[in-house]
């Protein structure tokens, strides 16, 4: 029985989604220029007056502006628009959509006033202070409840492509977010990550990495699976790849976080599983790419002539650029050359400015003149748009893989001794200062093509009218079919079973049993030609997947396993057991003056361009020392091992340097250190150190495991205070009028602790290279 | 080294294997094909 109903779609949610992102994206990438800019032109971080205008500070600001703002408002314009008419339903609760719009709009603006202050958990993309935390998830699960009821009042019986990769960027977002954001307060805007040094460092990159796959690419993935077809006029050109590419995506991508870990103290088996999971990545990524450029097959007139179909063909050629370079630097070799330098900046822009930033424009290019019933303001801006933002993404990706692949290669290089050829750290530095202006000139050109896209947006949106949209849909009575039981236990789901199990053990290390594991591939191949030839797990003409695809709840389900799978194996063993650890030693609690400098060190975001991560390269133990291990920062809550160098790692500069030595290189870095590009830091030799909340921060860190006992809290004041007197008195020594009670003070303790634990049993090599390398100034 | 070589070798047969199934795959149409759902996107919208 065919049933009409009218429907009438909530398209404001749509424009108030989409006007926000345009506003946030250029606030985001002005940001981004703006330190760009400061990278190529050290003066212009404020002088060491304006705290909050310094790199360290504003950095967090732009990748938090550019992924959950910008990316983040375009993606719900994306879900709002497609999801009720894939369903042929409206949005099913006009407030749920309220709150989760005003929700993400002040959770934005509560970032952009509080990462500038300094208020920030110290882990990269998951900046935001614990109370921010909560709303995000509130507001998150506003959003979800309100999905998951349009799914199950909808007027459509099988779920597209598209949904089911919001369904799955929407759990997955939750349990990353909720997971990776456990904090214990110690303040209403400050707090501790309940995980320390190496389970704080899997579970955050865990999250960051999979923020990437479930924030910036399954729910853009979906907006591609809607937006070109309509775009082209043509489906999608494999049905069957988008269920492979699907799958295998989601249940690959959750494995690879490991991958930014490489050569550091995690243990080896979860490195490995890292970089085999990110290798596997390769197929469904180029499945999905070639998926969407497929789509154009009989249509590639159009690449010429609709500035829409540009942006889109751009954008999916950007993702599988970024999706062939992602696993390529997961491989351990090509890794140890492109961590920590700018190539991993050029890779991440690749996907944000050519992927995320293409998909935007190809997406309102198309929306805001179908939103407003009215045409283009004018495509020849579109255009330019995109042949100018196109040589802003050549020349910012460009000049990145010039100055990354300069410092890794100087990073390594050795003299025919075996010594370091480059033993400063600033040259490589140097080296690249022409790059960061190139870079700069790059993204101002993209800025202001986007610029030039939010106004033609705006011109297109006053010459028409946001008007309601009804329509009359077709509803079909739902027939009864199999039960969620029944396609349960189909034999179709067992050989999804046992062929995982079977691809699992590929991975057991024997070649007798690798070979028997090959035998019952084949084996398994020949089964599932036989089901197939059968027609087992056909129902009434309608295959098992297709059947699922019109059952939600299952659906969900389903998505929910493949996900977690992943998480569960990896984070799981190293989160609940010692023993997996396998650490060594037991590292010395930091004293309570040093505490608070780490806390300074954090609030300034100096992890932003210092590692503190020795990682296992001759080169890395040349230059600052043996390999890190997990032990040394197991009371690190939160870890900050970094995961760039814009700056030397600062692994181990405890004693590497005189307290006056850092006093001077916090007031002028050029003093110490020749062509560094560091921000001064002298405001902090002005700032009182809040000595109070010392105890209520060592109380905080003893629910979490460090071993203060009540007599040190109960000291700590004290402890600080004689800490401190005894560094000033040394500096005003030798000369300076340094007051025991300020911040700086406190920092150079945290930085003069840095690696101590370890320097008992340091060998005698490393001291004659440590000795080389303090006549150097990094 | 001579592993290297062999495992380059290697590599090159698997790749140059799965581009070929791929080329079959695509050839005889098994992607090529658009069950009804993958025109709902295109279904008419005002």
């Amino acid at each position: 029985m065919i049933e009409e109903r009218n429907v009438t779609y909530d398209d404001a949610s749509v424009r108030r989604f989409l006007w926000a992102s345009v506003l946030w994206g250029s606030v985001g990438m002005l940001f981004g220029f703006i330190i760009a800019s400061q990278l190529a032109f050290w003066q212009l971080n404020g002088g060491g007056s304006l705290p909050w205008l310094q790199f360290g500070r504003l950095r967090p600001l732009h990748t938090n502006a550019v992924i959950f703002a910008f990316v983040g408002n375009m993606i719900f314009a994306g879900v709002y628009y497609s999801t009720q008419r894939l369903l042929k339903t409206r949005m099913a609760s006009d407030f749920l959509s309220a709150i989760h719009f005003w929700g993400w709009q002040l959770i934005i603006v509560s970032a952009a006033i509080t990462l500038p202050l300094g208020f920030t958990q110290g882990k990269e993309y998951a900046e935001l202070e614990w109370i921010i935390d909560i709303a995000i998830a509130l507001v998150w699960v506003a959003f979800a409840v309100n999905f998951f009821w349009t799914l199950v009042k909808r007027n459509e019986k099988n779920l597209y492509v598209a949904l089911w990769f919001y369904i799955a960027s929407i759990l997955t977002v939750a349990v990353l977010h909720i997971v990776n954001s456990l904090a214990l307060p110690s303040d209403v805007l400050h707090s501790y990550s309940v995980f320390g040094g190496v389970q704080d460092a899997l579970v955050q990159w865990w999250y960051g990495h999979n923020a990437v796959a479930f924030f910036l690419t399954t729910p853009v993935l979906g907006i591609m699976y809607y937006f070109m077809p309509k775009a082209i006029g043509k489906p999608v050109y494999s049905y069957r790849l988008s269920i492979i590419h699907f799958w295998s995506l989601v249940f690959l991508y959750i494995w690879a976080g490991p991958h930014h870990l490489l050569n550091s103290a995690l243990p080896d088996w979860a490195q490995n599983l890292g970089t085999v999971f990110s290798v596997m990545l390769w197929a469904p990524s180029w499945g999905g790419m070639i998926n969407g450029l497929l789509t154009l097959r009989g249509a590639w007139d159009k690449l010429r002539t609709d500035p829409v179909v540009k942006f889109f063909a751009a954008a999916v050629t950007f993702y599988g650029m970024a999706t062939f370079e992602g696993p390529m630097m997961s491989i351990r070799s090509v890794n140890a050359l492109a961590h920590n330098t700018d190539w991993v900046i050029s890779h991440v822009h690749g996907g944000a400015l050519g992927w995320n930033g293409f998909m935007a424009a190809g997406m309102f290019y198309w929306l805001v003149p179908r939103l407003y019933r009215t045409k283009l303001h004018s495509e020849r801006l579109a255009n330019l748009h995109f042949w100018l933002g196109m040589v802003g993404i050549v020349l910012y990706m460009a000049s990145m893989y010039v100055s990354g692949i300069t410092q890794g290669l100087m990073w390594r290089a050795l003299t025919p001794e075996g010594t370091l050829l480059y033993p400063n750290f600033l040259e490589s530095i140097s080296a690249s200062r022409t790059m960061y202006m190139v870079r700069m000139v790059g993204g101002l050109l993209y800025l202001s093509m986007f610029l030039v896209m939010a106004w033609n947006l705006i011109k297109t949106a006053r010459s028409g009218r946001a008007e309601t949209t009804t329509v009359t849909v077709s509803v079909v009575a739902k027939a009864k079919g199999p039960s969620a039981i029944q396609l349960l236990l189909s034999p179709v789901m067992g050989l999804v079973v046992v062929g995982f199990v079977l691809s699992m053990a590929l991975g057991i290390r024997s070649v007798q049993v690798g070979a028997a594991v090959l035998v019952a591939l084949l084996l398994f191949a020949v089964l599932v030609r036989t089901v197939r030839a059968r027609g087992i797990g056909v129902y009434d003409g309608t295959s098992w997947h297709e059947v699922i695809e019109g059952k939600a709840l299952l659906f969900t389900v389903l998505v929910l396993v493949a996900v977690l799978v992943g998480g569960m194996v990896q984070i799981l063993p190293l989160v609940f057991s010692d023993k997996a650890l396998a650490l060594e030693r037991t590292a010395t609690p930091y004293a309570p003056l040093e505490l608070a400098g780490r806390d300074i060190f954090r609030r300034e975001g100096c992890y932003v361009c210092h590692t503190q991560m020795i990682r296992a390269l001759a080169s890395e133990s040349l230059r600052y020392g043996p390999p890190s291990e997990a032990w040394e920062s197991m009371y690190d809550h939160p870890f900050q091992w970094g995961s760039k160098r814009t700056g030397p790692d600062l692994a181990r500069v405890g004693g590497k340097y005189p307290d006056l030595w850092h006093y001077r290189h916090m007031l002028d870095p050029r003093s110490t250190s020749q062509g560094s590009i560091m921000p001064s830091y002298a405001f902090l030799a002005d700032t009182r150190l809040d000595t109070a909340r010392i105890p209520r921060v060592m109380a905080t860190m003893r629910k979490l495991g460090v071993p203060y006992d009540a007599a040190a809290i109960q000291g700590a004041v004290a402890a600080a205070e004689t800490q401190a007197a005894g560094i000033a008195d040394g500096l005003n020594k030798e000369g300076e009028k340094a007051a025991p009670d300020t911040e700086l003070i406190a920092l150079i303790a945290y930085l003069q602790k840095l690696g101590k634990d370890r320097a008992t049993t340091a060998t005698t090599a490393t001291t004659a290279t440590m000795s080389t390398t303090s006549t150097t100034t990094p | 080294m001579n592993v290297l070589i062999a495992l380059i070798f290697l590599s090159v047969i698997l790749a140059a294997l799965a581009v070929a199934f791929f080329v079959y795959s695509v050839r005889n149409e098994d992607m090529d094909h658009s069950l009804q759902l993958s025109l709902k996107p295109l279904e008419d919208d005002p």
